[in-house]
C-alpha cells in the first residue's frame, strides 16, 4: 500500500526533498507517518502544533482525529507550516 | 495652519509625550509655497498611536468632505509612529495614505524606506502635504529647512533614474520617496516607490502625488529619535534580532522571502490563475520560491533596521537577460499565474517595468488579466486595444497593455481607472469577473476555496487587500470548509493586530508573522520608546476605533453604505473551480452572508455595514457620528 506525502516550505529543510512515496501495510496515523519521515520534524510539530498544517486528500486533521488521523492506501498527506507570504 | 493648537495644549504636548513621538507634523501646502511646523494634540497620538491612525483622524478633521481625490484639496499624509525607526527588528517603514483617486474612499498602503527614519530624525511623527504646485517640483525637507525645487528635468523620468539622480544630490543615506509616469499621468493604481524596488500606498497615493504636480519627497535629518528608555530599547532589539536569527524558519525565509508561499498556494488551491477563475496553475512548478532562489536570485536587500530582509533580487537569464526585479510573492503571482505566464525570466522583466514606470503591481496584473478575460470573451476588440492581442501566458503583450494603461491611450484610459471603472463600462458579465473590492483588485489568493480570506478581503479597511486579515494558512489549518463564528473571530483579531497595531506603530508586521517574533515583545517595545503601558486590550481597542472611523469615511464620502460593498466578486460563487485537487469548488453565497453578519454583530456595526451610534459613543466617536447624522446618514443605535 502507497500513501503520497508532500513537505513544504522550512519543513523541507527537515526531509530534504518535497515528495515522498511511503510503503505502508496497514493504515497508519499521522503521528507514527511524522516519526517515518522525520523525527525531528515530528518533534518540532509536537511542540509548535499552532504552526502546523497538515492535511489529508486537502482536510486538515483538526478536524478529523488530530495525530491520531489514520492514513489509508492511496491517501494524499500534505504537510507544511503555517507559512506567511506578507 | 488648521486647527493650529492653543498655547497650553502645546505644552501638554511637551509633558504628556516624553518620547516616543515627536509631537510635532509638518504640513506641506504646495499652492501657497509655504510650510508649517504643527505640534498636535496629545490625545491624537494617545489615542491613534501614529501611522494610518494618524492619517484616518487627520482626514476626517481637515478633509472637506466630498472633495475630489485628485484635487488640490485632497491630503497627502506620509507617517510613521512612535517605534518607527529606533535598532528594533524591522522598524524602517512609513505609511502613506490619502483619499483615494481608485477606490473614492480611504485609502493607505506601508512601505519599507529609509525616508521612514529620516521622517523621524527630521523631527516629524508625519508630512502632510496640501495644495497643487504650478509645476512639476520635488521637495526637500532637511529638519526645519523644507524647500520646493523644480522637478522639469525629473519629470518623465523612471523611477530608477529619479532615484540616482537624488542620490547623487542628496547622498545616499537621505530618505527618498517617488513617483513614476504612473504617478504622473494620474493612473489611479500608481504606488510611490522608494529605493527603485520598494513600493507603498496601491489604491493610487502616487496618483494623488502626480495630482499636485509632486515628483518626489527628500528627507534628511540629524536628531536623536526620541526615546524615554533608550537603554532598554537597545536591550530589548537586540533580544528581538537573536530571536529572530534563531527561528527555525529563519534559513528558509532568507532563502526564499515572500516566494515560500508560492508552491503553498498551490498545493492549497488559492494561486490566482487566469484572473482569479482558478486557484490552481498547472505550471506553478517553473515559479516557486525555490527555483527563483536556486536559479535565479543575486542578492538580498531590506528595509532599514531589518534583519530578515525579504527583498529577493533576481535577474533574468535568457529573455531579457541581465534585466533584474524585487520578487515578492504578491507581484509574482498576479504577473505570473494569475496572467497564465509561467516564464521566470517574463516575470521579472513583468515585474522590473511596473517598479520603473511606478504602478502596483497587483492592480496592474489584476487589470491586465481583465483585459485578456475581456478580449478573449469578446467585450473589447482590437482597435480598443490599439492592435494588442492579449492572451494567457503572453508577457509581450501583457507588457503592451502596461504601457496601454500608463500612456492611457485607447483602452488603456479605462483600464487606468481600475477594473471596477472598466467593468461598469464593459457591462455584461465583466463585472463578475472585475476582480475587486470597494475598487482596490484583490491580491494574490483565490478564494475559491477560503471563506475565511473571501471575508478578509471583504472587510479590508481599504478595499481588498492581504496586509489585515492574511487569514488564510490559519484557515487551511483550522479547515478551509468551516464557516464558523470562530473564523470570522479570527479576521477580527487580524484585523486588530496586521491592522492596527502594526500600522500605528509603524513597524513591519513580517518578524511576527513569518519568524514567530512574541507579540508581547511590542508591549515592552512601546513602553520603553514612549513611557506609556498600553496593554493588548488598549491597543485592540484603538484598532477598533480606527476601523470604525476608516468606515465612517467611506460612508462620509460615499454618502451611503450597503453590505454588497463588503462583498467579494461573483464569480467565487458561481463559477466553482474547475483545475487541480479542489476542482467543483466555491464560495456559498448563504455562509458569506452568515459570515458577514456575525462580522458586522461583533463589530457593533448594523446588518449593512454602518457603525451603530453606540459603537462610535463607546469608542470616542460620537462628535463624528453626530457629524454623520447631520449628513443624513441614519444610524442604527
Ligand atoms: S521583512 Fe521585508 S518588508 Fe519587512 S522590514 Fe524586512 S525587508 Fe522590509
Amino acid at each position: 500500500m502507497m500513501i503520497e506525502v508532500v513537505v513544504l516550505g522550512f519543513f523541507q529543510d527537515y526531509v530534504g526533498k518535497k515528495k515522498i512515496e511511503l510503503e505502508i501495510e496497514k493504515p497508519i496515523a499521522i503521528r507514527d507517518i511524522l516519526k517515518r519521515i522525520s523525527p525531528e520534524l515530528a518533534e518540532y510539530i509536537e511542540n509548535h502544533p499552532e504552526n502546523s498544517i497538515i492535511l489529508v486528500n486537502g482536510v486538515s486533521i483538526y478536524n478529523m482525529k488530530g495525530f491520531d488521523t489514520k492514513v489509508r492506501d492511496g491517501d494524499k498527506v500534505s504537510i507544511m507550516p503555517v507559512v506567511g507570504g506578507g | 495652519m488648521k486647527d493650529k493648537p492653543n498655547i497650553s495644549t502645546v505644552k501638554r504636548v511637551i509633558t504628556l509625550l516624553k518620547g516616543g513621538w515627536t509631537g510635532k507634523i509638518l504640513w506641506i501646502d504646495l499652492t501657497k509655497e509655504k510650510s508649517t511646523i504643527w505640534k498636535y494634540d496629545p490625545s491624537m497620538a494617545l489615542h491613534y498611536i501614529g501611522g494610518r491612525g494618524f492619517a484616518i483622524r487627520i482626514l476626517w478633521d481637515h478633509l472637506k468632505p466630498g472633495v475630489d481625490p485628485l484635487h488640490p484639496d485632497n491630503l497627502l499624509i506620509f507617517a510613521v509612529g512612535p517605534l518607527t525607526g529606533f535598532p528594533l527588528p524591522s522598524s524602517g517603514k512609513l505609511v502613506v495614505a490619502s483619499k483615494s483617486p481608485l477606490t473614492g474612499g480611504y485609502g493607505d498602503g506601508n512601505i519599507g524606506t529609509k525616508a521612514s527614519v529620516m521622517m523621524r530624525k527630521a523631527g516629524y511623527d508625519a508630512i502632510v502635504v496640501e495644495g497643487k504646485a504650478d509645476e512639476p517640483v520635488y521637495v526637500y525637507v532637511e529638519e526645519e529647512d523644507v524647500t520646493i525645487h523644480s522637478a522639469r528635468d525629473l519629470w518623465g523620468a523612471d523611477v530608477r533614474e529619479v532615484h540616482r539622480e537624488l542620490t547623487d544630490e542628496y547622498g545616499k543615506d537621505s530618505g527618498i520617496l517617488t513617483i513614476g509616469k504612473a504617478g504622473e499621468n494620474l493612473v489611479r493604481y500608481a504606488i510611490v516607490m522608494s529605493e527603485e524596488d520598494r513600493a507603498g500606498g496601491r489604491p493610487g497615493m502616487a496618483a494623488v502625488m502626480g495630482s499636485k504636480n509632486l515628483k518626489a519627497l527628500v528627507i534628511r535629518g540629524e536628531k536623536p529619535l526620541p526615546a524615554v528608555d533608550e537603554k532598554t530599547i537597545k536591550e530589548l532589539g537586540t533580544k528581538a534580532y537573536k530571536d529572530i536569527k534563531g527561528a527555525p524558519m529563519y534559513p528558509h525565509w532568507m532563502e526564499q522571502g515572500t516566494m515560500m508561499i508560492y508552491e503553498w498556494c498551490q498545493e492549497n488551491s488559492v494561486l490566482p490563475t487566469y484572473n482569479f477563475r482558478e486557484g490552481f496553475f498547472e505550471e506553478a512548478d517553473k515559479v516557486t520560491g525555490k527555483v527563483m532562489a536556486e536559479q535565479y536570485k543575486k542578492y538580498q536587500k531590506g528595509c532599514p533596521n531589518c534583519n530578515m530582509p525579504c527583498g529577493n533580487v533576481a535577474e533574468a537569464r535568457e529573455s531579457y537577460k541581465g534585466t533584474k526585479a524585487e520578487m515578492d510573492y504578491e507581484n509574482v503571482a498576479m504577473l505570473s499565474s494569475n496572467i497564465g505566464v509561467s516564464n521566470m525570466d517574463d516575470v521579472i522583466k513583468l515585474i522590473r517595468e511596473a517598479d520603473d514606470l511606478g504602478i502596483d503591481t497587483i492592480s496592474v496584473g489584476s487589470a491586465i488579466a481583465f483585459a485578456i478575460e475581456a478580449y478573449k470573451k469578446g467585450y473589447l476588440k482590437d482597435d480598443d486595444l490599439d492592435g494588442i492581442k492579449p492572451d494567457w501566458g503572453d508577457a509581450s503583450s501583457a507588457l503592451d497593455i502596461m504601457h496601454l494603461i500608463v500612456e492611457r491611450k485607447k483602452f488603456g484610459e479605462v483600464l487606468a481607472a481600475g477594473v471596477r471603472y472598466a467593468s461598469l463600462r464593459l457591462g455584461g458579465d465583466t463585472v463578475k469577473f472585475a476582480m475587486h473590492v470597494k475598487g482596490l483588485p484583490i491580491t494574490a489568493y483565490d478564494a475559491h476555496v477560503a471563506p475565511g480570506m473571501a471575508l478578509a478581503f471583504g472587510t479590508s479597511s481599504i478595499g481588498a487587500h492581504h496586509k489585515e486579515a492574511w487569514i488564510i494558512a490559519w484557515e487551511a489549518q483550522y479547515g478551509f470548509e468551516k464557516v464558523d463564528k470562530t473564523k470570522v473571530e479570527k479576521v477580527i483579531e487580524l484585523q486588530r493586530i496586521r491592522g492596527g497595531w502594526f500600522e500605528t506603530f509603524v513597524t513591519c508586521r513580517l518578524p511576527w508573522i513569518e519568524v514567530g517574533l512574541s507579540l508581547d515583545y511590542y508591549l515592552t517595545f512601546m513602553e520603553a520608546a514612549t513611557g506609556i503601558k498600553y496593554t493588548a486590550e488598549d491597543l485592540n481597542r484603538i484598532a477598533d476605533r480606527i476601523y470604525t472611523l476608516v468606515r465612517g469615511f467611506w460612508i462620509r464620502e460615499y454618502g451611503y453604505w450597503m453590505r454588497s460593498m463588503d462583498m467579494p466578486p461573483m464569480r467565487w460563487f458561481e463559477e466553482p473551480l474547475t483545475q487541480g485537487p479542489k476542482k467543483g469548488a466555491h464560495l456559498s453565497l448563504d455562509a458569506y452572508n452568515q459570515m458577514l453578519d456575525t462580522y458586522y454583530e461583533l463589530r457593533g456595526w448594523d446588518r449593512n455595514g454602518i457603525p451603530r451610534r453606540s459603537t462610535f459613543d463607546n469608542l470616542g466617536l460620537s462628535k463624528e457620528a453626530r457629524e454623520l447624522e447631520a449628513m443624513g446618514v441614519e444610524l442604527t443605535p
